[in-house]
């Protein structure tokens, strides 16, 4: 009885989010269309699909792609390694992550990436620059995530480790870490995407060869179509592996709760 | 004693990590003389402190980012009250705020030159992009998170529905949505220096691109330092109200 | 005497809803219970039986699918203005202090500051608790809280009081305190009580008539007289009596575990 109510449920919503999407992209195409919105500003999308599938056949495209990805991947190992490291950190000396954490937050979300051009002076406008700039980024909320996580595992765990005279070490292998593995499979998810935000961000400013460079340089050049056709793939894939990582987590957390 | 030895070791460690970042300027500089030394830093600092440019700069990034929070704010709201209000439409809202929440925001903003134009309208718009999901996503929360039980008293005391909303449901979210409020503040700041940053003529993203381009990097560290300075101090007043505001939980 | 709540017929089936999508539970089928006024009634069941539900009905929280409930002569379809209910714990609203709590109902009436003020004043003097008015609930232990709801219950002067087990969640010696607290209350100004619970000992201390739930679909087993002199005190569960309701409430049950192992 539960499952097909249940069942009921999904298709109605899976068909809700299509219906919602086509009506945005019909609705799009017709306000362009016609002429409310002007092509100068916003191309039809039967154009940027078409381009779209222009692009996919060129390698600029895809050697774009690679180039991300392989920036995404270092950066994401780098600052998975640094955030979790300093994530468990805080979690160990909370006076130093009350004393620190307030000012990595407030240095991460505004200030950091000012510093952009000074590496660029020193590493180049390449990929150097941006793998920094993203793990310089993404470590800070990593950090938090894995000292949340650590925190939030169930007290009574904790102190059966205290009890029976666990190590530091040992509480980090044989406690913390397999209680945390939800947070660390989030912890994952979110690096990606910070990852990917980072990346494509510093891509995008320093036009670093890269799916982020396609936006601002088509952009720099009055590629308006090209423009909204990398917009879309960079909004794709980011949503993909957004949604495969989010059932993949909600997989795990099954499991583990 | 306890605390106040706590609160001690907080700002040694602060002190620390400031005076790490000052010796690590110094040695920098020693290496290559692009870096600037602490006491060029300081001379900067004094002479911009002085003049207009630097004020006027950071007031319209700030001015950029508190508009651009308060359209967030309202926006995310609005729809996170809507989102949370059934289980369908959380349903339904919840994987699209959070797909589009994974998107690199920074390549919106094409559109949103093209869409705005040029000005400072744009960079709000970034802003408000930016602020705008932790906001709804709060809110969403927030709107979740209010007790059935709560709601049950209100009906058995024969509450209208304007009565539920004032007494029950707003005082019920003030805590989420302010928290929401509190991280779309550095975000949105973020998203009106990246805007700055790609195509501005005003602001400290175009500031400190104008003292790079003049090699003045001193004074390009200084608008970061204060810049810095103002959203510790921004978000540390936040949070002071938050604590105030959350007075009841457990006292 | 005249009853000042008739439940006549009332049969509740939950269809489908977001808490139980295996959809179809019979809750309750056809209770029929009058209540006179300031009687001290209890509604005794298993958990999970449909006491809550009726006792929801009553307060005209939950629409019953047939039948009807009758306050004081009318029938009802919404909460009726002269019943108050009061809940397990958490039912405070944490960002109010203890008095704001107790005012909330005289707000909703667009009572002036000064009358709500005072009467909530005097509801929390009533329920023992003078001295904190300005405490949040967090502040607070288990059985003050529950005096709180109780007084913000009885600050907008109901008739009728319903009680859905409002001293589940607390410790075994507080609820006894409690137990007799609020027979204290309820001496001193006389409502009527419907009070649900599932301890025995509990409907046997205070009530003056035990109404025997069955499990799902529920229906009225038993009525229970308890003939036991008050005031109620401590040794009022020692006596015969209670000893004899005691066996006659454990039979019941008992029997009704044989009748469902026979269906199963």
């Amino acid at each position: 009885m539960s499952g097909t109510s249940m069942l009921r449920r999904k298709t109605k919503i899976r068909l809700a989010h299509l219906a919602f999407v086509s009506l945005f992209f019909a609705a799009l195409e017709i306000l362009v269309g016609s002429g409310t919105i002007s092509e100068l500003i916003l191309s039809r999308p039967s154009k940027i699909g078409t381009r779209l599938l222009q692009d996919l056949a060129t390698s600029e495209l895809w050697m774009s792609l690679a180039t991300t990805v392989q920036e995404v991947l270092v950066a994401l190992s780098l600052s998975l390694l640094i955030g979790t490291s300093l994530g468990y950190t805080f979690y160990r000396f909370r006076t130093f992550q009350q004393a620190v954490e307030p000012l990595l937050v407030a240095f991460y979300s505004a200030p950091a990436i000012l510093l952009y051009p000074i590496f660029v002076f020193f590493l180049g406008a390449g990929s150097a620059t941006v793998i920094t700039m993203a793990v310089i980024l993404g470590s800070v909320p990593i950090a938090i995530n894995v000292a949340v996580g650590f925190a939030s595992i169930e007290p009574i765990w904790r102190k059966v480790g205290r009890s029976l005279n666990a190590t530091p070490r040992q509480m980090l292998f044989h406690i913390l870490v397999p209680a945390a593995t939800p947070t660390i499979v989030t912890g994952f998810r979110l690096g990606l995407t910070f990852a990917l935000v980072g990346v494509v961000a510093l891509e995008f400013l320093i036009y670093s060869d890269g799916l982020g460079k396609l936006v601002s340089w088509r952009y720099f050049v009055f590629d308006t179509d090209g423009v909204y056709s990398a917009i879309v793939l960079v909004s794709a894939i980011a949503i993909i592996i957004n949604i495969a990582l989010t059932t993949f987590d909600q997989r795990i957390r099954r499991r583990w709760v | 004693m306890f605390v106040a030895g706590a609160r001690r070791h907080r700002v040694t460690i602060q002190a620390g990590v400031v005076l790490g970042v000052i010796a690590f300027l110094f040695v920098a500089s020693r290496i290559n003389s692009f870096i600037p030394s602490p006491v060029a830093v300081f001379n900067a600092a004094s002479d911009l402190a002085t003049g207009k440019e630097l004020y006027w700069n950071l007031g319209v990034t700030l001015y950029e980012a508190l508009v651009g929070l308060l359209i967030g704010t309202v926006l995310g709201v609005s729809l996170g009250v809507l989102a949370g209000s059934s289980r369908f439409a959380t349903e339904f809202f919840n994987p699209i705020i959070l797909a589009l929440y994974s998107v690199p925001k920074i390549v919106f903003l094409p559109l949103l030159l093209m869409l705005f134009g040029v000005g400072l309208a744009p960079k709000i718009a970034n802003a408000t992009l930016h602020a705008f999901f932790p906001v709804v996503l709060n809110s969403l929360v927030g709107m979740r998170e209010v007790k059935l039980l709560h709601l049950k008293v209100a009906r058995s005391m024969r509450a209208s529905p304007g009565q539920t909303v004032t007494k029950v449901f707003l005082p019920s979210m003030v805590l989420p949505v302010f928290a929401g409020i509190r991280l779309g503040l550095g975000l949105s700041v973020m998203g009106a220096l990246l805007a700055e940053l790609f195509q501005a003529n005003a602001g400290a993203g175009y500031l400190v691109h104008q003292f790079y381009s003049k090699g003045l990097i001193g004074e390009m560290l200084v608008v970061i330092i204060v810049m810095f300075i103002l959203i510790l101090s921004i978000n540390a007043g936040m949070k002071n109200i938050e604590n105030r505001l959350s007075r009841w939980r457990a006292a | 005497m005249r009853s000042v709540i008739e439940v006549n017929a009332v049969s509740k089936l939950f269809a489908d809803s977001e808490e139980a999508p295996s959809a179809h539970v019979l809750a309750i089928k056809h209770a029929e219970l009058r209540v006179s006024s300031g009687e001290f009634v209890s509604l005794l069941g298993p958990s999970g039986c449909g006491k809550s539900t009726l006792l929801d009905i009553i307060g005209g929280l939950e629409a019953p699918t047939s039948g009807e409930i009758v306050i004081e002569g009318q029938i009802i379809q919404r909460p009726h203005p002269k019943i108050a209910m009061v809940f397990q714990s958490m039912s405070l609203f944490p960002w109010r202090t203890a008095i704001d709590n107790v005012a909330f109902g005289l707000e909703l009436k667009g009572r002036d500051p000064e009358t709500r003020r005072k009467t909530a004043a005097a509801m929390i003097e009533l329920v023992g608790l003078k001295g904190f008015e300005h405490k949040y609930p967090a502040q607070l232990s288990g059985g003050m809280n529950q005096r709180v709801a109780i007084a913000r219950a009885l600050a907008l002067d109901p008739d009728i009081l319903l009680m859905d087990e409002p001293f589940g969640a607390l410790d075994e010696q507080t609820r006894r305190i409690m137990g007799l607290e609020l027979l204290r209350i309820w001496d001193r100004t006389r409502k009527t009580i419907v009070f649900v619970t599932h301890s025995i000992d509990e409907a046997i201390q205070l009530s003056d008539r035990i109404i025997l739930m069955s499990a799902r679909p529920s229906i009225i087993r038993e009525e229970i007289l308890v003939p036991l002199p008050r005031p109620r005190s401590i040794e009022s569960l020692t006596t015969d009596i209670a000893n004899d309701i005691q066996r006659r409430v454990w039979k019941a049950l008992l029997e009704e575990v044989d009748e469902r192992h026979f269906d199963a």
